[in-house]
C-alpha cells in the first residue's frame, strides 16, 4: 500500500511539475483578477485551482467555490453557479457559506444547494466519484460522464440513457441521477453533478478498491444480533468485497434501524469509518434509551435518557400522560451531532413531582423533518430496600489478647493456703491435744499454693486487643451507617420524595 | 387488680401470667450441676475433764440448681466415724444440707442455709439443726480454669439432742477448683472447719472435714 501510495504521490508531483502550476497559485491568481473584477481571468483560474486533485480543501479553495459561484451568478449562468456549489458540498460536506465577503446572492446559492444535498438519499454522500479536470482551461461548457473501463457494469441516467463501461458521454451540466449496477450486485441510484468541461467518472470496482482494500479490519462497536448489527456487518462485508455502494446501502439501513449503532473507534481513521459517517450525517433517525429501572429524587434527580440521531439536528423531546388526556409539552431541546445523554428532570412547571402514572417521552427533529422515537414509562412509588443483616459474629474478631502471666495468682494461691492452715488455729479450740487436725488443713493449703502456681504457669490475662477492638468497631459502624442511609433512603421513598421509573417500552 | 369471676377466668389468667415467663427462661436458663463427693471427717468434743475424737470418711452427693444470681444447692454425705481410742464406740454419720445463695457480684455471694446433722450409734442417737447465714467468695487463680472458694457460715440457731444447745456456731471452707477445659467436669479439693460454743463453755464441739469432690455441668 505504501509503494502505491507512494507512486501516485510521485505521479502527482510530477504532473504538477508538468503543469507548471498548483492550485494555490491558480486559486491565488483568480482571487487577484477576482479582486480587480477581470472575472473573464478568474474564472478558468478557479475553475482550474477548483480541481480536488491538485491540494486540500483548505479556506483559499473555499474561497474559490464562493469567487467562481459569485462570478457565474454575476454572468446570470445561476445554474452552472447551483451546480458548482452542489458539488463543492457534495465533496466537502463541512462547506458552509461566507455570508461576511459574499453577497446575498451567493449565500443563497449556498443554502439551495446544501438543502439540496443534504436532503438526498444517504448513498449521495459516498465519495464513489473521480472528476478529470483537463489539462488546460475547459474548453467547452458541455460536460461528461464516462464509466470506468474494465467494469462489468453498467449506468442509466436519468435524462440521458444507459452507457457502458469505457464510455463517454458529453451531457449538460447540472445534477444527475445515477444507477449503478452490476450482476449479482445491489443497484445503487446516487445523485452527482457534471461540471462544465469536466468529465465525471463513474468508479467501478477497479477503481473504487483503491480505498477499501486499504483499510484494515473494521468491525461494529457493539456487535449485537438486531437488525441494525446484521445490516453493519452485511455493510462491511460489503465494503471489503469492494461492493462500496451495497455498503452504502447496508450502513443506512443499519443506521435507520438504530442510530447508536458504531464502528469501532478504531477504524475512525479508515475511509469505510469516513463513508460510515457521510451515510450517518444523512440518514433520518433518532433513538432513546433509558435505564429499564431506576430510581432519582422526585425533585432534584435528573434520570439520564441517551438519544442518538443519524443526521445531527436539534430535538424536540415532550413528554406527555399516557393515561390521560393530558397533552405533550416540551422538557428539552438538545442539539445532538451523533450520540449524547440529556439529564432530564421530570417535574412540574412548578418544579414539583409529576403525579404517578405512565408517561410517554417523545424526541423528533425539529421543524419539519420526519422521525422520532418514544419511550414509555411508569413513574411510581418506589418499593422500600429491605434491610441489611447485621454482620455475623464470625466477621467479628476477639477483643481480647493473651496478657503477661499473672503473678498475682501465686500471691492468692500462698494466701488461700496460709489461711487454711490457719482455720484450725484461729477457730479451733486449743484444748484439744490432736494435731492432726493442723495437718490436714496443712494438705489443703498446699494444694491451694499449687493451685495458684499452676494458675501462674497456665493462666495469662486477657487484655484488650485495640486494634481488634478498632476493627470491630468500624464494621459495626458501618452496618450502622448503611443501616441509617437505607432507613433514610426508605424514609424519603414513603413519603414520596423520591420516585422510581421502570420503562415499559423503549 | 385482676378479680376473677368465673371459673374460665383462671385458666386463662394463669396463660396470660404464664406468657412472660417464657422469654425470661430463654435470657436465664437454670444451670444444674450434679457433684460426687467424698470427705475425711474429724469431730472432737471436750466436756470439762473429758475429750473424744471421732473420725471416719463420708460419701455423698450434691445438687446445685442456678438461675440467674440464685443458686440453691442440696447436699448429702452419710459414713462411718470411729473413735481415736478403743472405748469410743463407732457409730454412723451424716447431713443433709440446704443453701439457698445470692450472687450479689462475680466473686461474692451471701445466703442462707439449713444443715441436719445425725450421730447414731449402740449407744443413742444424735441429732442437730443448724441454721446458717453463708457468704462465699471466689477467685481465679491465674487462669480462668483455677478457682480459689472461700466459704464462711454464721450459726446462730443450733438445736442438738445435748442436754444443752449450742450458743451458736461458726463455720469455714476454703478450697481450690480446678475444671477441665471444653468438658463439663470440674475437681475440688476444699478444707472445712466448724466450732460450736455452748453457754458457760460448758461444751466445745468442732468438725473439720477434708473434702474431695467431682463436679459435673449438666
Amino acid at each position: 500500500m505504501n509503494r502505491a501510495v507512494t507512486l501516485a504521490f510521485a505521479m502527482s508531483l510530477v504532473a504538477r511539475v508538468a503543469l507548471g502550476q498548483d492550485e494555490h497559485s491558480l486559486l491565488k491568481r483568480g482571487a487577484e483578477a477576482y479582486d480587480v473584477g477581470e472575472y473573464a481571468r478568474a474564472k478558468p483560474l478557479l475553475v482550474q485551482g477548483l480541481n480536488p486533485a491538485l491540494g486540500p480543501r483548505d479556506s483559499l479553495w473555499i474561497e474559490g467555490v464562493h469567487r467562481l459561484a459569485h462570478i457565474l451568478i454575476e454572468e446570470e449562468h445561476d445554474s452552472l453557479a447551483t451546480v458548482w456549489v452542489r458539488w463543492a458540498i457534495r465533496s466537502y460536506p463541512a462547506l458552509h457559506p461566507d455570508t461576511l465577503n459574499f453577497p446575498p446572492a451567493v449565500q443563497d446559492a449556498f443554502a439551495a444547494a446544501q438543502s439540496f444535498v443534504l436532503n438526498g438519499k444517504p448513498e449521495d454522500t459516498l465519495q464513489l466519484i473521480n472528476w478529470e479536470w483537463p489539462t488546460g482551461a475547459p474548453d467547452s461548457v458541455a460536460g461528461s460522464v464516462r464509466l470506468a473501463r474494465g467494469l462489468p457494469a453498467s449506468a442509466f441516467i436519468d435524462g440521458v440513457g444507459v452507457i457502458t463501461a469505457g464510455e463517454t458521454r458529453r451531457v449538460a451540466p447540472g445534477s444527475y441521477r445515477l444507477t449503478l449496477g452490476a450482476p449479482g450486485h445491489v443497484p445503487v441510484t446516487i445523485t452527482r453533478e457534471v461540471l462544465p468541461g469536466i468529465t465525471t467518472v463513474l468508479p467501478g470496482r477497479s477503481a473504487t478498491t483503491g480505498g477499501a482494500p486499504a483499510d484494515v479490519a473494521c468491525s461494529a462497536r457493539n456487535p449485537g444480533d438486531n437488525q441494525a448489527a446484521r445490516s453493519l456487518r452485511q455493510g462491511l462485508e460489503h465494503w471489503y468485497n469492494g461492493l462500496l455502494d451495497s455498503a452504502v446501502v447496508d450502513f443506512a439501513a443499519a443506521i435507520s434501524a438504530d442510530p447508536f449503532v458504531a464502528l469501532d473507534s478504531a477504524c475512525s481513521s479508515l475511509p469505510v469509518a469516513s463513508a460510515f459517517r457521510s451515510v450517518r450525517r444523512t440518514t433520518q433517525s433518532i433513538a432513546l434509551r433509558a435505564p429499564s429501572d431506576t430510581t432519582i429524587d422526585a425533585v432534584t434527580g435528573h434520570w439520564p435518557v441517551a438519544i442518538a440521531v443519524g443526521r445531527p439536528a436539534t430535538l424536540a423531546v415532550r413528554l406527555s400522560r399516557v393515561d390521560s388526556s393530558h397533552a405533550e409539552w416540551p422538557i428539552a431541546a438538545p442539539l445532538v451531532h451523533a450520540t449524547t445523554v440529556v439529564s432530564l428532570s421530570l417535574t412540574d412547571a412548578d418544579r414539583r413531582r409529576l403525579p404517578f402514572g405512565t408517561y410517554r417521552l417523545r424526541a423528533a427533529y425539529s421543524g419539519e423533518a420526519k422521525g422520532d422515537a418514544e419511550i414509555t414509562f411508569e413513574l411510581l412509588r418506589p418499593d422500600t430496600l429491605p434491610h441489611e443483616a447485621p454482620p455475623p459474629a464470625s466477621a467479628y474478631r476477639s477483643e481480647t489478647q493473651p496478657g503477661p502471666r499473672p503473678t498475682s495468682s501465686i500471691l492468692k494461691g500462698v494466701a488461700l493456703g496460709a489461711a487454711v492452715a490457719a482455720i484450725p488455729m484461729v477457730l479451733g479450740h486449743s484444748g484439744f491435744e490432736s494435731s492432726e487436725r493442723e495437718e490436714r488443713a496443712l494438705v489443703i493449703g498446699f494444694t491451694a499454693a499449687i493451685g495458684g502456681v499452676a494458675g501462674f504457669i497456665m493462666g495469662r490475662h486477657q487484655v484488650p486487643a485495640p486494634e481488634n477492638i478498632a476493627y470491630n468497631q468500624a464494621l459495626r459502624s458501618t452496618w450502622e451507617d448503611r443501616e441509617r442511609s437505607l432507613t433514610a433512603t426508605n424514609a424519603a421513598r414513603r413519603d414520596g420524595s423520591q420516585v422510581r421509573i421502570r420503562v415499559l417500552a423503549q | 387488680m385482676i378479680i376473677l369471676r368465673s371459673r374460665a377466668a383462671l385458666p386463662l389468667a394463669l396463660l396470660a401470667g404464664a406468657a412472660p415467663l417464657e422469654p425470661l427462661a430463654a435470657q436465664n436458663p437454670i444451670h444444674v450441676q450434679a457433684t460426687a463427693i467424698t470427705s475425711r471427717v474429724h469431730e472432737r468434743a471436750e466436756i470439762p475433764g473429758d475429750q473424744a475424737e471421732t473420725g471416719g470418711t463420708w460419701v455423698g452427693a450434691a445438687l446445685t440448681a442456678a438461675r440467674g444470681p440464685l443458686r440453691i444447692e442440696f447436699q448429702g454425705l452419710r459414713g462411718q466415724m470411729s473413735g481415736t481410742s478403743s472405748d469410743i464406740v463407732e457409730r454412723d454419720g451424716g447431713e443433709v444440707r440446704l443453701n439457698g445463695l445470692w450472687r450479689a457480684s462475680r466473686w461474692f455471694e451471701v445466703g442462707a442455709g439449713y444443715t441436719a446433722r445425725s450421730f447414731s450409734s449402740t449407744e443413742g442417737y444424735q441429732h442437730w439443726s443448724i441454721v446458717s447465714l453463708n457468704a462465699a467468695l471466689q477467685t481465679v487463680l491465674g487462669d480462668s480454669l483455677i478457682h480459689g472458694v472461700v466459704r464462711a457460715s454464721f450459726s446462730p440457731i443450733v438445736s442438738a439432742t445435748l442436754p444443752q444447745d449450742p450458743s451458736m456456731g461458726l463455720g469455714t471452707e476454703i478450697g481450690v477448683v480446678a475444671a477441665l477445659a471444653h468438658a463439663p467436669f470440674s475437681f475440688e479439693a476444699s478444707y472445712r472447719f466448724e466450732r460450736y460454743s455452748f453457754t458457760n463453755d460448758a461444751r466445745v464441739e468442732e468438725l473439720d472435714w477434708v473434702n474431695l469432690a467431682v463436679h459435673w455441668k449438666i
